[in-house]
Order: C-alpha cells, then structure tokens, then sequence
C-alpha cells in the first residue's frame, strides 16, 4: 500500500500547470476518490496534505478554499494543517476567517507538532520545517499582500454552490437501515411525508471534532426539537458510514455516551441493506481503509418530504436554533405545498 | 501469579532503594563525552536527570543528543529514550521538542542497531506514525520487516484505520505459530474476516489457543455468528473444557451475544454444568446460571 502513496504524490507532483491540473488536484481532494481505497487513514491525509499543498501556487477556487478552511477548523494531522496553510497563501482577497482558522489550527498543533516535507516521498524526513513554522509564514505574508486592490485571477472566490439533488425514491425504496434499539425499516418510510435532518457519522471516527462532535450537536438539536410543537414532524437522523461495524449496540453507546435523546423521531442508525446506493444517492464524500472509513467530510442533509435534498454546511450545527427555525421553514412550506396539492 | 503479592513486594523493593540524588543535565552531558564512562554509571545518571521546571529545557536538549548520538553506547541512548518518554508527559514543556523529536525517532527506525529501531518503532507506533508504518508494512510484505515479525504486526496493529489489514488476513492464512496468532489477534475488529474466525473457531484440529481468540474476535465483529459457535461450542462434550467455558463467560457478559442466545439453551447448559469434571466450566456456567437468574428477578 505505501508504494500507492508514493505513486500518488508523484502524480500530485507531476500535475500539469494551469486549469487541467488545478482540476486534476481538486478532484484529489475528494475523500470518495477511488485511488483513496485501500489506504490507511494516515496515508490518505498524508497524500491530502500534499495535495492541498500543491496549491501554493496555484488558482484556488471556492471547493478548494472550503476543503482548506475545514481541515483547519477539524483536522489534528500536521501535514495536512500545514498543506492547507499552504493552500491559504495563494489566497489574496481578505478573509479574516482565515485567519482564525489558521489560528485556532496553531493550537491545536501545540504538543503533536511535526516537521513536514512536500517535496519528497514517504520517509524522507530532511525538512526542518514545521505544520507550525508553514502556518506561521502564511499567518505573516498576509498582512503585506491582502488588500482589496491586489486581489487578481489567483484567490477570486465564488461561494461553492450547495449541493441539492433529488433523491430516487425507487433506489431508496431497496434501502434499510437498522437503528440503535435494533428497529428495521426501509429508508423510504423515515424520509415519507416529512422533512429529516440526516447526519452522518462512524463509532470509530478518530478526530473528536468531527463524529463525536456531530452527534452532541445533533443531541442538542434533538432536544430543541422536542420542545417545540412546530417540529414535532422532524426527523433528526444520524446514519453511520461503517454499517458492517456499527452495530446496535455500539450505535447505542456512542449516542447515550453523547446524551443523544433517542426517540422516534431521533435515532442513530445504520444500513443493513443498499449501503452503495445510499453512498451514491447521497454523494457521501467519504472514503475506505482496508477496514473503515480512511478519509471523510462532515456531512448533513436537509431532505424534504418531496425527496429533495439539500446539502448543509455542518458549522450550522454549531447553531440549532437558527438550524431548527430554517428545518421547521422547510417543513412548514412542503407541508403546505403538499396540502395544495 | 499473585497480583496482590507482586504488588506488595515490588512496593518494598522501591522502599528499599537508595534515593538517587538529582543530576544536572550538564553533568551527564559531560559524563557521556568522556572517553572513559562507564555505561551502568552513565545509565544510572540519565536515569537520576532532573525533569524540574528549572532545568528541563536544558534536560531534555542533552537527552535528545544522547539518543541520538550513534557513538554512544545502546543502552545508555535506551535510558535517554525513556526519560525522554517521561518527559512527554509534561506535554506544555516538551511541547517545543516534540517535531524534533518525532524527526530523530524517524531516523532511528532505520538504525542498524536493532534495540533502537525496536525502541523507535514502539513510540512512533503509538501515534500511528505513517513513516513508520511505511518501513514496517514493506519489511513485512518482503519477509524482510526492521523488527521481528511479530512484533511487526503488533505495532502495525495498533492502528484500527491502518492498511495492513489485508497483510494479517494474508498472515493469518498462511503463517503457523506465534506469527500466525499475532497476525489473528491484530484482525481483532476486521469485519471482513469473519468467516476466517469462524473457521478456526470451529475447526478442532487448530491450536486451543489459537481457537479462543478467533472466538473473541468473532464476539467484536459479529455478535449473532458468535452466539451460534459459541452455543456450539459450550455444549460440545469433545470440545476443550477451557475453549468452553471462555465461550460460557463470553455468552454470559456480552448482552448482545446473550440476546441472541436461543431459550433452550440455558436448559442444556445447566445440565452440562451438573455433569462435567472441569471446574474452570462449572465455574463458569454457575456465572451464566448466576446472571440469568438476576436476570429473571
């Protein structure tokens, strides 16, 4: 396996200049990328980390800005954190946001700091810079160069746009998931008639910022959502990426560990059958080891009775009332709809 | 072994120990540049280093250039590593050593003395480290792995999202004694090769102990195929009485595997439980007998 990785930073290295291979190196940024398979979770963040690295000197655009910003708010791998500060400096238009991702990154690395090289293969440990020395220098070159009036080709940012499809209700009727008490039933009855937040998470997740964060937020959700009649019709669902691992009782465990309100309408579940087409329906953007989950996203959908889904950002979970108001908006409109029709 | 009686007598030996006065780093550090130390002293003085807040900067700087000096003799760097080790636990002070650190370890993987690399392999496998893993897993896939092979595989284990996976499914095939066992124990959550633990589990002509621990891992990964060999197993006369009654004690602890467990069961078990000899399964059918009774009430 540790020759793929090598394989994979020569084609990081070798990727043509300009748009092709701006696109070839943002397309490697996918968790879900098959050349990812196989790969331990430490050498997919590794090639991760050299891919966003990659582009220093490159155009950035939104998808890979919001790759950067996420790895900086969650990750706790040095390569990958000084990759994305890396990434960053091609930046030149202000963002402030930025800056305190960059920041709070910095901390995080205090303790489990490491030298990191871009230029060479596994192994080759001749750099004597640091995750912290490449956010330093980014964190340092941006008061010079950001200015409204500098800011050309490189770093104009456009929002990424959200990601929304329309579920296939026939794919999803061959779906089933098993919750955390052990209740089967096919995806297509939870998604009928109502409007679902659905989270997605693995009991394995390493990285406390991610999984384990997403189910207390969720739990917090849950709880608003009990309380207010409004959004008595709202599912608030997390379904696990490791459905062959994640059994009820491990689902069970993660969930109460995290004071997760389990109810109807708030579960923790996994696949049981049609796992492939929920990946597919969904567009998870997560990828797999030999064992579990290598590389993953956060990943929340909004998905309204008439089987549209909407793609979250997860920071919003850091808000549940705001998200809970726009859930029961949601909700409130298609239930009106449906009644017009 | 008993545990208590250890306890008392390792408790006893440190009280008898002479107390060790504290020794400035410099003082090792000159100790090791001469020509003339003598490697128990110098170990001794390592061992003795002060980790205070007042000289631990100075500490730990002569102790990353004692590991890290090939000339030194091993068992004095070995010392130093260990202090070293102590001195992580005060992560905010070490915390400006720590990439300088973890850079030396990465060489010594590749030392040709093999106490280092065995050294080095053990702390940068603690925190998955993907250059070490790297020089392991390809020693491993050529036969040729910079430790024993065994200890290998431990190491690499040690990382539940690592890719040596499919490498122990390999080894647990095709492999026989402590290689085999180790490569079986490091699959401990390997969803995939449940039909290999099941295999072993059932199969009476593999070691017992190999046996136990295709149980235990099908127990992790699949709870449901575990209750039926184990069943099985539990009420097999020609069975091994230990094999059984880690089978007993897996049922009777594991609430999904006891779920899962038909009602005849118990029944059947109760009897086994009047007839046999070995007291390690009577003991251990009483605990089940114990729980589902509690159970009932």
């Amino acid at each position: 396996m540790p020759q793929r990785v090598d394989r994979l930073l020569d084609q990081i290295r070798t990727a043509p200049e300009g748009i092709v291979g701006d696109r070839l190196l943002a397309s490697m940024l996918r968790p879900a990328l098959q050349e990812f398979d196989g790969l331990s979770s430490n050498e997919a963040e590794l090639v991760r980390g050299h891919v966003l690295a990659a582009f220093e000197h490159r155009m950035l655009d939104a998808e890979v800005i919001n790759v950067a910003k996420e790895e900086l708010r969650t990750s706790l791998n040095p390569t990958v954190l000084a990759g994305a500060a890396l990434a960053l400096r091609a930046l030149q238009a202000d963002d402030p946001e930025c800056r305190t991702l960059l920041t709070g990154a910095s901390q995080r690395l205090f303790g489990r700091d490491e030298r990191v090289s871009f230029a060479a293969r596994v192994g080759d440990a001749s750099s004597v810079r640091t995750a912290s020395d490449e956010i330093a220098s980014t964190l340092k070159q941006w008061p010079a160069q950001l200015s409204p009036c500098c800011s050309g080709p490189i770093g104009t940012v456009t929002a990424a746009e959200p990601r929304t499809q329309t579920l296939c209700r026939h794919t999803l009727g061959r779906v089933f998931i098993e919750d955390q008490a052990g209740q089967r039933s096919p995806v297509a009855d939870l998604l009928r008639d109502r409007t679902s937040l659905i989270a997605f998470f693995y009991t394995r997740c390493m990285n406390p910022a991610k999984c384990s964060q997403t189910i207390y937020d969720l739990a917090e959700l849950a709880r608003l959502a009990f309380a207010e009649p409004l959004a008595s019709q709202l599912n608030i669902v997390a379904v696990s990426y490791d459905p062959d691992f994640d059994e009820p009782a491990r689902l069970h465990a993660f969930g109460y560990d995290r004071r997760f309100p389990f109810a109807g309408q708030a579960r923790l579940a996994r696949c049981v059958t049609g796992w492939d087409a929920m990946r597919r329906q969904f567009d998870l953007q997560v990828g797999y080891g030999a064992t579990t989950v290598n590389l993953h996203s956060r990943e929340l959908f909004m998905v309204t009775s008439d089987w549209r889904s909407l793609g979250i950002d997860s920071e919003q979970l850091k808000r549940p009332d705001h998200l809970l108001d726009r859930l029961i908006r949601a909700s409130s409109s298609h239930a009106a709809a449906d009644e017009a029709i | 072994m008993d545990v208590e009686a250890h306890r008392k007598s390792f408790l006893a030996q440190l009280a008898k120990a002479p107390a060790v006065a504290d020794v400035k780093p410099k003082a090792v550090a000159d100790y090791a540049a001469s020509s003339e130390h003598d490697v128990k002293a110098l170990c001794d003085m390592i061992g003795a280093l002060t980790l205070d807040p007042s000289s631990f900067r100075a500490s730990v700087r002569t102790l990353l250039d004692i590991v890290g000096n090939d000339s030194l003799e091993t068992a004095a760097r070995l010392a130093a590593l260990g202090q070293l080790k102590a001195a992580e636990f005060q992560p905010a002070e070490f915390a400006e050593f720590h990439a300088e650190f973890i850079a030396l370890l990465r060489r010594l993987a590749q030392s040709p003395d093999r106490g280092m690399r065995v050294a080095a392999f053990e702390r940068l496998t603690l925190t998955n480290d993907v250059h070490a893993q790297k020089l392991l897993h390809d020693g491993l896939e050529i036969g040729k792995p910079p430790v024993s092979t065994v200890k290998a595989i431990q190491f690499l284990a040690r990382d539940d999202h690592g890719s040596a996976v499919p490498l122990f499914r390999r080894l647990a095939k095709a492999t026989i004694g402590p290689v085999r066992e180790q490569a079986l124990r490091a699959l401990a959550a390997d969803t995939q090769s449940v039909a290999l633990f099941e295999s072993i589990a059932n199969d009476k002509a593999e070691p017992t102990r190999l046996r136990q621990i295709a149980a235990m891992n099908l127990k992790n990964t699949s709870p449901t195929r575990f209750a039926k060999v184990a069943t099985s197993l539990a009420l097999d006369d020609q069975e091994d009485d230990g094999l059984r009654a880690v089978a007993v004690s897996a049922i009777t602890h594991t609430s999904e595997v006891a779920a899962k467990v038909k009602p005849e069961f118990a029944a059947s078990l109760l009897a086994v439980g009047v007839a046999t000899g070995s007291r390690v399964l009577k003991a251990s059918i009483d605990r089940y007998a114990k729980a589902v009774a509690r159970k009932k009430s």
